[in-house]
């Protein structure tokens, strides 16, 4: 069921109804049997796998916190950790396995090896399966489990965050079900307008920008270096309000509940370096490696070279998460090797004789260099992530940062784009993608103000009724999947 | 929903003070209110609102045909339907006679089977081609309904259909195509809403959309946006001519096959007899594909639509040839057991129902390997071959042959 169908457009008014026309100690159960329901919409099989790992990580979260020994207690979260990971190993790396072990035995000359039978990746399997990490690892670290089953249930299978997250905390949120539900005229109204905001980000501009984005990506041969990095940038703005409409969407459908969930992006293109970009993209998915490998892995209280090995491992396993092919694995090194560098450049700059350096990044000027070429960084490690293989992806590379002359005789070397009408997309590609950056820079003004608090309640009803018109007028009939649904 | 935490369940009257004051409630409200001023507006006088079907931003191939029979002075006396099948017998056809490139989006008149009968029946017919790019029969239907009835409407449609129009994997549901749903905008087809939208969701989508003036009126608006972007990268960029498609067409058929279909005036070109006509394209790799699976529910779905355009055209006095397009024998053997067979049975019986007359040119004999470009098209010379084929075939069956002898002349 997608947040931008009809499906869901019934069946969330109709939760919401329930849930408030039933008494406060049934609306978890409500919410559980809604989120299971939500989750056989797509295969009602797999519901079988997300209630298995719930009763299993229920039941060692209390052998954890049970266990005297230290040791018992890390046999305890050893064996969950090895069910949760065999489990998205199984349903997510099974192919890539197997692709590594036929690439390691050819030069052997041994056939290919095949599975004997065919893997669906269930929706969802990577969010859930690290939440139960997160939650049998701050158990082992001394938080006290879970005791209501169903609120531990529906705390990993809550369909709002179900699919794509963000990846919650359970500090965070077993208190809120388990409080006393209220929904307020000022509560109702944030939430229904984050679904809006949601909405207009993922089928106005993301499903739009996505048909772009395909077209370019898809035949990166036909197209010249000056094209490709239109296309880069397009794809920079479609997985960010793909992404970002996504847990707008999220955030307002839980809000309905009177749950809170916590943001995942802070206008992340307008940071000023890598490592203020991972504090403002997919937070809680940044804030989880931090937390379950960077930190376990010694984190930044160790020697230079230990802090870069874990950083590196970190986001090669940041990149890995997102999906079993090469690659996200380069992906995610690329960014290993920005903090790096990144790490590097701050030692650097902190030295004494290259104070001169630390005053012209901190100046007005090195400010937005800092930010122009953080966001192009995180763009040529978006052509890896976005391409389907990584030939296809150093090709795209290889072109983007080859200067030929920009009209020439060879329609494959000129920039073909500007020729190109199609309606919504051509020519307003070229006007929306500087609104799109404007409109960035502008939302992050807007946030250190109280303008949303002042603007007067018409306004906020006129946007209201704009947003409702623009989502219905300008989605396209055939809605592309949230780019997060495949991890 | 209160502005406080309530200690009792709020009544109605409690709630919708309460709904008054939120934003949203207000904002969705007067949405509703100028949907529905607007439905009920252009329910009185539909004249209101200033846009017609043919302001669009998408410049479709059907699109082209019926801006083109809009322009016509006078109603057709024979329109012609079919797939890509017809179209590249069509224009082949005229390539051939007139030696000279046919253009796709221009050109709707069959000028060689305009003569081909003149010389035959000693009378002139007026032609229009309706004929495109994978129309199935729930599509010739949406044009008879929509295009080819009042005004416009013909006396007789030649309608050359081929099994891949009845049975084609790549189809999703018949209201899914572009020539359907330009169509819907043209004319009233809610009589086969829910035959043509595939689901349950699908027909429910449908039918929430159909109560509402702005989702109805969705490409109204997508054209103003298109009108005004195209204005500012004019103004901004100094394009000069945004109509015509600058772009090459591998990169737009390649690239950007996901978007909707938009064509340009200079985009396809049907050449005069050349050597590249000997040029012989195996494509029996997408006709495996469109073959894959016979869904006997979507072959029995699009046989309702050609009785129900049988029906509809005997209704209306409109005379019908259906006829059998010809294929190479790779083609029809790609097909199920048994599905050719059914295919001819149902058709000739449908034909007979509903006072259409069939004619059956998939003769090997009269069309070999030469007259193809791949398994099925025809190729230019082919084109021209079928289309005295045709003319030969109507004058030598006598009901046929009465029958376009004794269609009303023009004015009449």
């Amino acid at each position: 069921m997608l947040f931008n169908s009809l499906k869901y457009a019934l069946f969330l008014p109709i939760v919401f109804a329930l849930f408030w026309a039933t008494p406060q100690k049934y609306r978890v159960w409500i919410l559980l049997v809604a989120s299971y329901v939500f989750y056989m919409s797509w295969r009602p099989g797999f519901i079988l796998l997300i209630i298995g790992l719930t009763v299993a990580n229920y039941y060692i979260g209390f052998a954890i916190h049970k266990a005297q020994e230290i040791k018992e207690k890390k046999v305890w979260l050893t064996l969950a950790v090895v069910i949760n990971l065999a489990t998205l190993a199984f349903f997510k790396y099974a192919y890539f396995f197997n692709d590594v072990v036929t690439t390691l035995i050819k030069p052997l000359g041994l056939p290919p090896t095949h599975l004997p039978f065919d893997i669906i990746l269930p929706l969802g399997i990577s969010f859930f399966v690290f939440e139960f990490i997160h939650y049998t690892t701050d158990v082992y670290r001394g938080a006290e489990p879970i005791k209501s089953y169903p609120a531990f249930a529906l705390f990993a299978s809550f369909f709002p965050t179900q699919i794509a997250g963000p990846i919650k905390r359970f500090q965070d949120f077993i208190p809120q079900f388990l409080a006393e539900s209220k929904l307020t005229v000022s509560t109702f109204d944030s939430a229904v307008s984050l679904i809006l905001m949601g909405l207009f980000k993922k089928v106005l501009i993301a499903d739009n920008l996505s048909f772009f984005v395909q077209g370019g990506f898809g035949n990166a041969g036909l197209f010249s270096g000056i094209d490709l990095w239109v296309f880069t940038y397009a794809f920079a703005f479609q997985i960010y309000f793909d992404f970002s409409g996504y847990t707008d969407i999220a955030r307002g459908s839980a809000m309905l509940f009177g749950y809170k969930v916590p943001i995942n992006f802070n206008l992340p293109y307008l940071a000023r370096n890598i490592s203020e970009f991972w504090h403002r993209w997919h937070i809680s998915l940044s804030t989880w490696l931090r937390d379950y490998r960077f930190i376990p892995l010694g984190g930044s209280r160790a020697s230079r070279w230990m802090v870069h090995r874990n950083l590196l491992i970190t986001m090669t396993l940041g990149g890995l998460w997102h999906g079993a092919a090469v690659h996200y694995l380069v992906w995610g090194v690329f960014h290993g090797v920005l903090l790096v560098v990144h790490r590097e450049f701050q030692a650097l700059k902190n030295r004494a004789n290259f104070a001169w350096l630390k005053a012209a990044v901190a100046s007005r000027p090195g400010t937005i260099l800092s930010g122009l070429l953080t966001f192009h960084a995180v763009c040529i490690g978006w052509v890896f992530f976005r391409a389907d293989t990584n030939a296809a992806a150093f090709q795209m590379i290889r072109k983007m940062f080859t200067l030929h002359p920009v009209f020439c005789q060879s329609q494959m070397v000129s920039a073909v784009l500007p020729t190109i009408n199609y309606p919504l997309i051509y020519p307003s590609i070229f006007l929306l993608l500087p609104i799109l950056a404007v409109a960035h820079l502008l939302m992050g003004w807007i946030n250190t103000t109280p303008f949303v608090a002042r603007t007067p309640k018409i306004a906020k009803a006129v946007w209201c009724c704009a947003m409702i018109f623009l989502v219905m007028v300008f989605s396209p009939d055939k809605s592309p999947r949230f780019i997060y649904f495949q991890f | 929903m209160t502005n406080q935490a309530p200690k009792t369940r709020p009544g109605p009257g409690q709630l919708f003070k309460s709904a008054l004051s939120s934003y949203v409630f207000i904002g969705a409200l007067a949405f509703l209110l100028i949907d529905g001023s607007l439905k009920i507006a252009t329910t009185i006088n539909p004249h209101v609102w200033p846009m017609n079907p043919m302001q669009t931003a998408y410049r479709s191939w059907v699109w082209w045909g019926a801006r083109d029979l809009e322009r016509e002075k006078q109603p057709p006396d024979i329109a012609l339907l079919g797939s890509s099948l017809m179209m590249a017998a069509f224009h082949g056809g005229d390539a051939a006679l007139l030696n000279v490139p046919q253009n796709w989006a221009f050109h709707h008149k069959s000028v060689l089977l305009e003569r081909l009968l003149k010389a035959r029946f000693n009378r002139d017919y007026s032609t229009f081609v309706l004929a495109l790019g994978g129309e199935m029969a729930s599509d010739a239907y949406a044009i008879t309904s929509s295009l080819l009835t009042g005004a416009k409407q013909p006396k007789m449609i030649i309608y050359g259909i081929a099994p891949r129009d009845f049975m084609d994997h790549a189809l999703g549901s018949p209201a899914s195509t572009e020539v359907f749903r330009f169509m819907s905008r043209l004319g009233d087809l809610s009589d086969v809403a829910s035959d043509a939208h595939g689901n349950a969701w699908e027909l429910g989508e449908y039918y929430a959309g159909q109560g509402s003036f702005i989702y109805t009126h969705r490409p109204d608006f997508i054209y103003v946006q298109h009108r005004l972007a195209n204005e500012a990268v004019r103004k901004l960029c100094g394009y000069k001519d945004m109509d015509f498609v600058h772009c090459p067409m591998m990169i737009r058929r390649q690239a950007f096959a996901d978007l909707p279909e938009n064509t340009g005036p200079n985009e396809v070109m049907v050449s005069p007899p050349s050597a590249s006509d000997k040029i012989f394209v195996d494509n029996s790799g997408e006709y495996k594909f469109r073959y894959k699976n016979p869904n006997l529910k979507q072959f029995n779905n699009q046989m309702g639509y050609l009785e129900r355009m049988l029906k509809l055209a005997d209704n209306q006095g409109i005379k019908v040839i259906l006829v059998n397009m010809p294929l190479t024998k790779e083609n029809v053997d790609l097909m199920p057991p048994n599905f050719y067979d059914n295919y001819m049975k149902i058709v000739e019986r449908l034909a007979v129902t509903n006072k259409a007359q069939f004619l059956d040119l998939n003769d090997h004999q009269l069309f070999p390997k030469k007259y193809f470009g791949d398994t099925a098209h025809l190729n230019v010379p082919g084109g021209k071959h079928f289309m005295e084929v045709l003319a030969e075939k109507i004058g030598a069956d006598d009901r046929v042959a009465a029958t376009i002898q004794n269609l009303p002349q023009t004015g009449q």
